[in-house]
């Protein structure tokens, strides 16, 4: 297959992304049309409720090979990228997040998982112009990760990646509720590589995560998929039965060898306050995986598909030729 | 110069029309069947999936499907030569994007009183269980065109059919009691006249009607294409569909020895509509243009995801043809036909086909209108 006979597809979750997409939209297809005979480039509607799906409409009137799957509601940028992996036919699938993502590096990738990475991964260089706390939480989870959860994500990875078809076909048959796609491909193996690239917005004032979002988005990372949390609780809750067994052997001890046991009012409030701690730690992370159990149980479809339009081309302009004889052939 | 006078004039050599002239012939009438190409049934009746519906592929729509029940075996029976029944047909429901889920469909089925039945394990082997939720095997076939052709031609000369090839209807305007056919024959043109004019030409419907100054009917053409391939040895003998939502189906194509392959998203290339006070589309130009890039790597890539083995599958050629369906069709998966009676013009009715078997449905519908009186 030489290079131009592969299939690329690109996958691109928006979410009221009304102001970039057209932009976004004519820049990946003229990437796409310059270097593939074959291309599609799916865009997942994640229950915008802004202009988007207009906009998109009219670019699937004008330009060839986009298609457009709205989802029922918004369930999330994860799972909308999920649902287009689901649906991209490519070779090779391109996952791209609009504001950021340059289409121009895009070919790269796709050469070098063609050359056998089953997933090329981007890599930002550099947190300019973020906020600082985001920038030292940031730091902060990607050294935990390692080190404490025995985590791998390699530092500033992004969404922006090539899957090659094997890939996508493992990514896809991993139906978690809670799905991050930088650790899905990871999970799958199939040799990651990854490249670095200076993220550009398109946007003069960029979305970034609020604090909040940043610190659940850790914390779901981590408890989705590290069992290391639950390990340390049963650790500290061994230690605090252990320290437990010796303290009531003090007390018996005490209660045996000294004649006025009066005192003990410090220790009592010591011990309540370690048990309680220790019991409401196990309680918080048997409580964290409980959540976790009962979602992924449930069994229900990832997502819905409301809609799904392709592009819908008129016949061009240079051919609607007016028919003066109705007849002739 | 102008032809003696005629009971009836059908336009458009197709299908419908073929049957509708030897309907009429057969009532008696003496009738002239235009056809502008070089041969009967050429166009959208060959070049087209050769599906018999017996019902199957409309779960969305109950009517056309149980209509399909009712036409299916009647057709096959008329046709029994021309069907080509020695290949094993599944039908595979979609997991993801599926408009039925096994248990609908196999619920639809029960109700219109289509056998389904269990594929063997070595065929379910050949479908990825990730997007394919179930698969049987259903006794579902297609025709050999070549030979419904010589058939149909064999039916007119019988019912005494005057059939005119490569001959175009022009125009159709009004002369007193009659209405006048203006047929252009190569570089000769003629007129014909008739009590009655059926106009059968499909694609090309509204051309006559805009060069006749008639209303245009609402119509949806899209320019489609359908990939003729040598199946892979996993799927040689047999046919797939695969429901129901933006799928393919890989159905064997007796007139070529091969099957075709066609896709819900991918065998559409342009769509659009006629509108009136707008300029008609030259729907001929467009299918003669050359240069379109067949839309086969699309279709074979999505079907290697259904059916890992069709990435064997090769391209030898392709189906080009206009397809055109009522703009109503669209949302509920229908398949009516349309006649329209005395359209703009007493004695003018134009019929547009949709599935061959359809093709009673509109026999019976003629048959309850009053009979024009023959002209002598």
């Amino acid at each position: 297959m030489s290079a131009s006979d592969v299939f690329v597809s690109v996958v691109a979750p928006l979410g009221n992304d009304a102001d970039i997409v057209r932009p976004f939209v004519e820049e990946t297809l003229a990437m796409l049309k310059t270097g593939y005979l074959n291309y599609e480039l799916v865009l997942v509607d994640d229950g915008s409720t802004d202009d988007t799906v207009h906009v998109v409409q009219d670019l699937l009137a004008h330009h060839e090979s986009i298609r457009l799957i709205r989802l029922s509601r918004s369930f999330g940028t994860e799972v909308a990228i999920a649902a287009g992996l689901d649906a991209a036919i490519g070779d090779f699938v391109a996952v791209m997040m609009p504001d950021t993502d340059p289409p121009a590096l895009v070919p790269r990738m796709v050469e070098q998982s063609r050359q056998g990475a089953g997933v090329v991964f981007g890599v930002r260089q550099g947190r300019e112009g973020e906020p600082v706390l985001l920038r030292i939480g940031a730091s902060l989870f990607y050294g935990a990760l390692s080190r404490l959860f025995g985590l791998h994500i390699p530092r500033n990875s992004t969404h922006f990646r090539v899957l090659s078809r094997q890939a996508v076909n493992a990514v896809v048959r991993i139906r978690d509720r809670n799905r991050y796609l930088r650790t899905l491909s990871a999970f799958v193996g199939y040799a990651n590589q990854s490249i670095a690239y200076q993220v550009r917005h398109r946007r003069a004032r960029p979305r970034f995560k609020s604090l909040r979002q940043s610190a659940a988005l850790a914390i779901g990372i981590i408890v989705t998929n590290s069992l290391q949390p639950l390990y340390l609780a049963v650790f500290v809750g061994m230690g605090v039965v252990a320290a437990n067994v010796l303290f009531m052997a003090y007390v018996v001890g005490v209660y045996l060898f000294k004649r006025h046991v009066a005192e003990g009012w410090t220790t009592q409030s010591f011990m309540l306050g370690a048990m309680f701690g220790a019991l409401s730690l196990l309680c918080t992370v048997v409580a964290a995986y409980l959540a976790r159990l009962l979602a992924e149980n449930q069994d229900r479809p990832l997502y819905f598909v409301s809609d799904e339009q392709q592009s819908r081309l008129k016949p061009p302009a240079e051919r609607v030729n007016i028919v003066t004889d109705p007849v002739a052939r | 110069m102008t032809d003696p006078l005629l009971d009836t004039i059908v336009i458009g050599g197709g299908f419908f029309g073929s049957i509708l002239a030897e309907h009429c012939a057969n009532s008696g009438a003496r009738v002239v069947l235009l056809e502008a190409g070089p041969e009967l049934l050429g166009r959208a009746s060959a070049l087209n999936q050769a599906r018999v519906h017996v019902g199957y592929h409309y779960p969305r729509s109950f009517l056309t499907a149980y209509r399909s029940r009712i036409n299916a075996p009647r057709f096959t029976s008329d046709f029994k030569a021309c069907i080509h029944d020695s290949f094993t047909h599944y039908y595979a429901i979609g997991r993801l994007w599926s408009n039925v889920t096994a248990a609908q469909f196999r619920r639809f089925c029960e109700r219109i009183g289509a056998p389904l039945n269990s594929p063997p394990a070595a065929v379910r082997k050949l479908f990825n269980p990730d997007l394919v939720e179930d698969v049987f095997q259903v006794p579902e076939y297609t025709f050999d065109v070549v030979r419904l052709r010589a058939l149909m031609e064999r039916r007119l000369a019988e019912a005494g059919v005057e059939i005119r090839l490569g001959s175009a209807a022009r125009r159709v305007t009004r002369a007193g009691d009659l209405l006048e056919v203006t047929v252009r024959a190569g570089d000769d043109e003629h007129v014909l006249r008739a009590a009655r004019v059926f106009n059968c030409t499909y694609a090309g419907l509204n051309r006559l009607h805009a060069a006749s100054g008639l209303p245009l009917v609402p119509l949806k053409h899209e320019l489609t294409e359908m990939a003729l391939v040598e199946p892979p040895s996993e799927l040689a003998d047999a046919g797939v569909t695969v429901m129901c939502g933006p799928f393919f189906s890989l159905l064997p194509y007796p007139a070529r020895g091969l099957c075709t392959l066609s896709h819900v998203r991918y065998t559409p290339h342009l769509s659009w509509t006629d509108a009136p006070g707008e300029p008609l589309i030259a729907a001929d130009a467009l299918l003669r243009a050359t240069g379109r890039r067949s839309a086969f790597p699309s279709m074979v890539r999505d079907a290697a995801r259904f059916i890992p083995a069709m990435a064997g599958a090769r391209q030898v050629d392709s189906l080009w043809e206009i397809k055109t369906v009522l703009p109503r069709s669209e949302m509920d998966d229908s398949r009516p036909i349309l006649v329209s009676r005395d359209h703009g013009l007493p004695g003018f009715h134009c019929v547009i086909g949709s599935k061959m078997d359809n093709v009673y449905d509109m026999i019976e519908y003629l048959g309850r209108l009053p009979a024009t009186e023959p002209v002598r």
